[in-house]
């Protein structure tokens, strides 16, 4: 038994682990980045801090209901960052996840209430939106960052798709 | 940093080793009496090593070895303020130097205890102070030693106090083992070490000399901590100017306040960052010794110089800069530098020379790896030209394959994330080299990381910011000319590329007004003009960065919080320069991504722009009717380009020869003696200049010329009934382009 934040991302039930969570706030204004991935909202003033904004909703691949009205602050580390959710449901207790791992986002699910609960996997997570951009170490070989440079044109054109049709309106 | 921190630990262990190797050649030949000067010269040599190895063990926070090394060093300058060396001292000495090499190998635990050698030592230092007093005049007599000032105890002492010490002059040494304790302070080690200074804290009562210019030991947090509190206080101020609305709605006395406290506050800012700023030789020192390392492994014979070693930059950027350092230096070992035979057949000097240097260049620091080896391939040479950037090419993913990198083709090794982590501080990142000719990779840095001057304008709904140092001046933008399908517009008789922000940064933004602003940024070495709505003002802002999750973007040197609350982006000059000059921008509003995947399309012939030399570029123009020949040069150096003039195509060659500072050559096709096609054949065969621009400039206006000159091997083609100066001006750009 650990203790998990209950929330909703579009009307979906998820718990993090309340050690990953800092805080919840106000969804307030983001400032958008352009050219990230679109999972990447931008950035928001916290404390007189700069703190990413991820879209949860698109992250999991589930259909976004209504316009965000939480942000959960996520920390693991050195890294932060505000989740896009609808809100918090709770704070509490609950049973230990299975051991299959449903997605590559989630540490595992666990039963309550009824619900099916995706436990979200902060590091993951963090690591996934992280992509490169560190040094290697010493020892990394070169072809480690293959598989990132890659990926990263798809990310990268991905937002400008979208936009692209935008612009031509104006 | 815990690497850094170990690796630290490996240096500190050998280096111990060695000054305990030294330490105790000479105390045995002390002790055997065979010491040919058992006084002033041994006696130094002997408290120089152990006084580098209690620095450099304190600032590891090895406190067994710091405190054994101190507790030698007393003894010893109880030894050279008596003036004689009595060899029965050498033995309690090369004891501690046993134990010492125990504990530097071992750790803790090995070897003698340490408790018990620190009591014998303050014993023999006792021995020393009784009954010696009159022994310091001969002392002086013997050791009379030219540039011998070394460190000596001013001051009471107090006898045998191990691990308390007295204050010490800051050792004229060179050992230095200051500046990488402050290094090692940010990270580990919960106290940066500047020279000795314990001696406060440990024994109050020892009388101190003048307070003044001695150096302090400070926690490197705390001035971390300063300096981010200088920076909260001014985007306090910011805020609070925000508030208070315009100077003119304040009294003189409020305004006059104000302005004496951001004063204050300018100066409290600039101590603060030169308090974090540290000697490149802290990281650089080490460097010689892995260098040789790695040249023995490689079988190669290398010159490593180190040269600006005393440029300051900011603490934090040093701390990170060693690895990309090293892993330059790694590829200039292994894939730069060639072997002793491969040299001698290229008639190069069997020794090959690497070189490490810093100049610091206003608010950035220039860093650069140069090496004296092979250099790129040619085939990545020509790519390079043809591209524009030889640091992006090598850059790419596809230079990093281990494949590649054993060939020739390979110096990219890694250079990716070296060229990631520059930008990422905000700096910026070139290489230039020539088949045969070794490589210089450039690394430009910012001198403080945490507070950066920059414009601040808005666009659309956002508000961005660029360094001012890349901001050339501001224009208005009414009326743009079309140059090859770009837009541009001529500033200062020369015609600029000109793009919207938001395209150039991929956002979206309602359509620009008719009085757009533009700011002339210069970075890169290319210029453009970025319009936006409006321009708002200059301001310092605190750098924020944006944080490990947006790890693999480029183009942003992090965001700011504005007096308002608002977040402004700041972006890099370099992204937006870039995109302008690639981007073919009118055929609709184009994301900034265009520029890197808009294909090659035109080739650029010239040097790349990423690369040219800073000086302008002389251009000849080739010319047999004065007219014609005037009128050319006026035009271009109206433009600000240096020309030269010939006659005809055999004069052309023989300027060409002559002169290597030639970039361009402007000819006109018929002409007496060597005509333009027979000239641009006879410089495309000329191996030393074969990659020199060439335009035609003729009367005729056919298909068939055009053809036989880019056969010849001209880059551009020009009619003259056509001719007019701005598409002159705007070929010449776009090969030899600045």
């Amino acid at each position: 038994m650990s203790v998990y934040v209950r929330l909703r991302v579009s009307s979906e039930a998820f718990a993090i682990p309340v050690e990953h969570v800092l805080e919840v706030a106000e969804f307030g204004e983001v400032t958008a980045v352009p050219r990230t991935r679109p999972e990447m909202l931008g950035v928001r003033n916290v404390h007189g801090q700069i703190l990413p904004v991820v879209d949860l909703a698109l992250l999991l691949g589930i259909p976004s209901t209504a316009p965000p009205g939480r942000l959960l602050v996520a920390e693991e580390g050195v890294r932060r960052a505000g989740f896009a959710i609808e809100e918090v449901s709770g704070v509490g207790e609950l049973g230990d996840p299975t051991a299959e791992t449903v997605s590559d986002l989630l540490a595992g699910a666990i039963f309550g209430d009824g619900d099916l609960i995706g436990v979200i996997d902060v590091p993951r997570i963090f690591s996934l939106l992280q992509g490169s951009g560190a040094l290697p170490g010493p020892a990394a070989p070169p072809g480690a960052r293959v598989p990132q440079d890659v990926e990263a044109p798809q990310d990268a054109e991905a937002p400008q798709d979208a936009e692209a049709p935008q612009g031509a309106r104006q | 940093m815990s690497e850094l921190n170990d690796e630290l630990t490996d240096i500190f262990r050998d280096d111990a080793a060695e000054r305990l190797n030294q330490m105790e050649t000479v105390l045995l030949a002390i002790e055997s009496g065979d010491a040919p000067d058992a006084g002033a010269e041994s006696v130094d040599s002997l408290f120089r090593n152990a006084h580098t190895i209690k620095g450099a063990a304190g600032m590891l926070g090895l406190d067994d070895i710091r405190a054994l090394a101190h507790a030698v060093e007393e003894v010893l300058a109880g030894v050279r303020d008596a003036g004689v060396f009595r060899p029965e001292l050498a033995a309690p000495l090369l004891r501690a130097t046993a134990a010492l090499r125990a504990q530097v190998a071992g750790g803790a635990g090995a070897g003698e205890p340490v408790a018990g050698l620190l009591d014998d030592l303050a014993a023999s230092k006792a021995t020393l102070a009784h009954g010696e007093a009159g022994a310091a005049a001969p002392a002086a007599a013997a050791a009379p030693g030219p540039g011998l000032p070394g460190p000596r105890m001013p001051g009471p002492r107090m006898p045998g106090a191990a691990g308390s010490a007295a204050p010490t002059a800051p050792e004229p040494d060179v050992t230095g083992t200051t500046g990488v304790s402050g290094v090692l302070g940010a990270s580990d080690v919960p106290e940066a070490t500047l020279p000795d200074q314990d001696a406060r804290a440990a024994s109050p009562d020892v009388a101190m000399p003048k307070a003044g210019g001695r150096p302090l030991r400070v926690p490197a947090e705390k001035i971390d901590r300063l300096l981010d509190v200088v920076g909260e206080v001014m985007q306090y101020r910011g805020r609070l100017a925000h508030s208070l609305g315009g100077q003119s709605q304040l009294s003189q006395d409020a305004a006059d306040v104000l302005t004496g406290s951001d004063r204050m506050l300018d100066e409290l800012k600039d101590t603060a960052i030169g308090l974090r700023t540290l000697p490149l030789e802290v990281i650089t020192r080490r460097l010689p010794l892995a260098v040789r390392d790695l040249c023995r492994a490689a079988g190669r014979d290398v010159e490593f110089v180190v040269a600006g070693a005393d440029t300051e930059i900011d603490r934090v950027i040093l701390e990170s800069l060693y690895q990309p350092l090293a892993h330059l230096l790694r590829n200039a070992v292994s894939h730069g530098i060639e072997s002793p035979a491969e040299r001698a057949r290229a008639q190069k000097p069997s020794r090959g020379r690497i070189e490490v240097r810093a100049v610091p260049r206003g608010s950035l620091v220039e860093v650069v790896v140069a090496d004296d080896g092979r250099g790129v391939s040619p085939e990545v040479a020509e790519q390079a030209r043809q591209e524009g950037s030889l640091g992006d090419v090598l850059a790419r993913a596809g230079y990093s394959t281990a494949a590649e990198m054993t060939d020739l083709a390979g110096r990219g090794v890694g250079l990716d994330a070296v060229k990631a982590y520059v930008r990422s501080l905000g700096g910026s990142f070139e290489v230039r080299s020539e088949p045969g000719q070794g490589m210089q990779v450039v690394l430009l840095l910012p001198l403080a990381l945490a507070l950066l001057e920059v414009l601040l304008f808005q666009r659309g709904a956002a508000v961005y910011g660029v360094p001012l140092v890349a901001v050339e001046e501001v224009v208005r933008v009414t009326q743009t000319l079309t140059l090859e399908g770009r837009r541009a517009l001529e500033v200062r008789g020369r015609p600029l590329p000109v793009a919207d922000v938001a395209a150039l940064v991929g956002a979206t933004a309602p359509r620009l007004g008719h009085k757009a602003a533009g700011l002339v940024l210069s970075a890169a070495g290319l210029r453009a003009i970025v319009t936006c709505d409006s321009v708002l003002r200059k301001e310092e802002v605190v750098v924020k960065p944006l944080g490990p999750l947006f790890g693999g973007i480029e183009g942003y040197l992090g965001a700011t919080i504005l007096g308002d609350g608002r977040i402004a982006l700041l972006v890099e000059p370099a992204l937006l320069t870039r995109a302008a000059r690639r981007a073919p921008v009118l055929t609709g509003p184009a994301g900034g991504r265009s520029a890197e995947a808009s294909p090659a399309g035109e080739s650029r012939p010239g040097a790349g722009a990423g690369l040219a030399p800073a000086q302008t570029p002389k251009i000849l123009v080739v010319e047999d009717s004065f007219t014609v020949r005037e009128l050319q040069r006026s035009i271009l150096e109206a433009a600000g380009y240096p020309v030269v003039t010939a006659r005809d195509g055999r004069d052309a060659l023989a300027a060409v020869g002559a002169d290597p500072e030639i970039a361009l050559v402007v000819t006109d096709l018929e002409m007496p003696e060597l005509d333009g096609l027979e000239l641009t054949r006879a410089i495309r065969a000329d191996k030393a200049r074969s990659s020199l621009p060439v335009v035609i400039v003729t009367s005729h206006g056919s298909e068939e010329d055009r053809r036989k000159g880019a056969e010849a091997g001209a880059d551009a083609y020009m009619a003259k009934q056509g001719f007019d100066q701005q598409a002159l001006l705007a070929i010449v750009e776009r090969l030899i382009g600045r």
